[in-house]
């Protein structure tokens, strides 16, 4: 009885914080933080959370008793009560542990820990394509105007460009820039061009990008974090600039979960020491600007203005 | 903070170790379902029907079968543990084991996916090749141990034809219709006993402790065949049972890769990647101690830059999903502790060797 009872409590423990996690939306970061799992893979785990429950109910009822943590092929288990217990203990108190401790977002030591991609050739182009606002990585095609109205569902900050998927389809068979990369943007109201990391990054590889770029005053957010010379070289921003008035602006970039999340920033040079939070949301408005270090081309943006503001409705890029 | 090199967040910690968890108990459980569905439903002797009695010919196609049966490096260690009692010979089981979670079709995309750009199809080729290889190969070395040598006891006892101190017709030798979990094999080490589902009544034959054939087997199933609704609720019963067996070790490696995700910096590894065997061995330990699962592990293994040649990520992307820390875990559900130990050093010095060989090519 103790055993079986045991066993359908954990499933019952499992299927309870998977369900929860899901139906809350704590689990696509809707609750004011960032997801644990791409879209895609998130109604699996509603799925899995009512089947385990469906389990937990159907073990509890059987007549025959159950070894926990028997190892093998689920024959008799040599294993004591001890050994039941010790694996029932392992099976759920580090879940539980990490459910009442988590934050639902990576703080930033972890962001500093698995390394910062400045440049667009860390990270994968394929997946990257879909996250960009503005164009896929190679070949480059036209970005429709933005002459459709933004979707209901488009992110709650107005800051935040439209979604893939929000803005009309690129016409896969047009491999030609646009000539006039600020009428193919969205705009903001003050008609700054929004834009995200990921597009300030690709434009820094892209020959025919750059130009469009450069100079143009560009409206983005991001997470705040304050630059280091060893992770932020001044070669990357006008020299002489002092550390103090740099700072990178990061978005988590996920390809299937919260443990592969990748950092990706672009430097942002500010008039004056910013005085904002680490890891906070913060509104960038300023011009975009490019440097070269040998072969490599470098973005970043002078900051007009370093707000700090609400989270996007999609806290990772996917 | 700036200059250490390890710095432990619990939240953190615990934001990444969530994200592993929810990201593979799904796979987790429909392997272990699946596992259960191939203990009740699928007959004794379909192993042995459908691969070719050579030995090498099995081997060969084992290393195959993934492309039909795809399943993530979680969930197919329950699959084998139940495709062994079924009559797998344990060396196919072994390179399926190693293969399946690379050569299938899902992977194969995922990996043009992430390497656009970046010579996509000769990535893929070589990581498809190089693992079925390594599979194969190991499957063949495997074959010439006798699964005492490797194979735990308790897994060992299941397979048909074996003696073991325990009766032949433990649950996982008769799979459809023993009840789990029961007093059968207290005191009883050589009778064989059968025992009704969701009862718990042990039935005990004219047990001559003889170990129990495949044909044996196929006899008391066909004797004793229940209602499929029974099956079915015996399968999932298993299934669960299996998912709880297999879900403590991935806890425990998910925990552990978690540490290493997010309080390790893991620029530190980026001087080593001027050197050909620096760079292969430690994308290998990274793979090793993050522990993404294959369909993942194309894009980390694509964002780490120019610095790192394609021969150290092909390492990264061929010894992961063969031996990381959760499968180190894992692994010892089915085999001996010893034999884990030698097939992770094997595997590292092995694809390490062939991936530095590889940099005149891949460059």
């Amino acid at each position: 009885m103790k055993n079986r009872l045991l066993a359908s409590l954990s499933l019952a423990f499992w299927g309870a914080a998977l369900l929860y996690f899901y139906l809350s939306g704590r689990l696509g970061g809707h609750r004011g933080g960032e997801p644990y799992l791409v879209p895609g893979l998130q109604p699996l785990v509603g799925a899995a959370g009512l089947l385990l429950l469906a389990l937990a109910v159907g073990m509890f009822l059987r007549r025959t008793p159950v070894i926990l943590g028997s190892v093998g092929s689920g024959g008799v288990s040599r294993r004591g009560a001890t050994a039941q217990i010790l694996a029932f203990v392992v099976l759920n108190l580090p879940v539980a542990t990490a459910l009442c401790v988590t934050q639902d977002r990576f703080g930033a030591a972890a962001v500093r820990n698995r390394g910062i991609a400045t440049d667009f050739a860390s990270l994968p182009a394929a997946a990257v394509a879909g996250a960009a606002n503005v164009l896929p990585a190679a070949p480059p095609t036209a970005v429709a105007p933005a002459t459709v109205a933004p979707s209901a569902s488009s992110s709650s900050s107005p800051n935040e460009p439209p979604l893939p998927g929000e803005t009309p389809a690129a016409d896969q068979s047009d491999n030609e820039v646009p000539a006039d990369i600020a009428a193919a943007l969205p705009k903001s109201p003050d008609g700054h061009l929004l834009v995200n990391v990921v597009d300030l990054l690709m434009a820094a590889e892209d020959d025919t990008l750059r130009p469009q770029f450069d100079g143009k005053t560009v409206e983005m957010i991001g997470q705040f974090m304050p630059a280091d010379d060893a992770a932020a070289p001044a070669a990357t921003t006008t020299r002489g600039v002092p550390t103090a008035n740099r700072f990178r602006l990061v978005r988590m970039f996920m390809v299937c979960c919260a443990a592969d999340a990748r950092p990706v920033a672009v430097n942002v040079e500010a008039p004056q020491p910013p005085k904002l939070a680490e890891m906070g949301w913060t509104k960038v408005v300023g011009t975009v600007a490019f440097t070269q270090d040998g072969e490599r081309h470098n973005v970043f943006v002078r900051s007009q203005s370093a707000t700090r503001t609400e989270p996007p409705k999609e806290a990772m890029l996917f | 903070m700036a200059g250490s090199w390890f710095h432990f967040n619990l939240s953190d910690f615990a934001f990444s170790f969530l994200g592993v968890l929810f990201e593979s108990i799904p796979f987790l459980l429909l392997g272990a379902l699946a596992s259960g569905l191939i203990e009740v439903f699928v007959p004794a002797r379909l192993m042995t029907r459908l691969l070719p009695k050579n030995p090498v010919g099995a081997i060969a196609l084992s290393g195959l079968l993934g492309a039909i049966f795809p399943m993530c490096e979680c969930g197919v260690v329950p699959v084998i543990r139940r495709l062994m009692g079924k009559g797998l010979p344990t060396a196919c089981a072994v390179t399926y084991l190693l293969a399946a979670p690379v050569v299938n079709p899902i992977v194969a995309v995922s990996t043009l996916a992430a390497f656009s750009g970046q010579r996509p199809w000769v990535v893929v080729g070589f990581r498809l090749v190089l693992s079925y290889a390594v599979a194969v190969l190991v499957g063949w070395l495997v074959n010439r141990l006798r699964p005492e040598e490797f194979l735990r006891p308790q897994v060992l006892e299941t397979l048909p034809g074996r003696a073991g101190r325990r009766t032949a017709f433990r649950f996982g030798a008769l799979p459809a219709f023993a009840g789990v979990g029961t007093d059968a094999g207290r005191g009883t080490t050589t009778a064989a006993a059968l025992v009704t589902p969701f009862t718990g009544e042990a039935q005990t034959d004219a047990a001559t402790g003889e170990p129990a054939s495949l044909a044996e087997l196929e006899a008391v199933e066909e004797e004793l065949r229940p209602t499929f609704g029974r099956r079915l609720l015996l399968a999932l019963n298993r299934g669960a049972e299996d998912f709880l067996d297999v879900a403590v070790f991935v806890v425990v490696g998910a925990a552990l890769a978690s540490v290493f995700n997010t309080a390790i910096r893991q620029e530190a590894i980026q001087p080593l990647a001027s050197n050909p065997w620096a760079a292969t061995g430690a994308l290998m330990l990274l793979a090793f101690f993050i522990a993404v699962c294959s369909t993942s592990d194309a894009f980390i293994a694509a964002a780490l830059g120019r610095d790192f040649k394609l021969y150290a990520k092909l390492g990264f992307l061929v010894f992961g999903p063969m031996f990381d820390l959760k499968l180190l875990l894992l692994y010892s559900l089915v085999f001996r502790r010893r034999f884990v130990v030698l097939l992770g050093v094997g595997l590292f010095v092995l694809i390490g060797l062939i991936c530095v060989r590889l940099s005149v090519v891949l460059n």
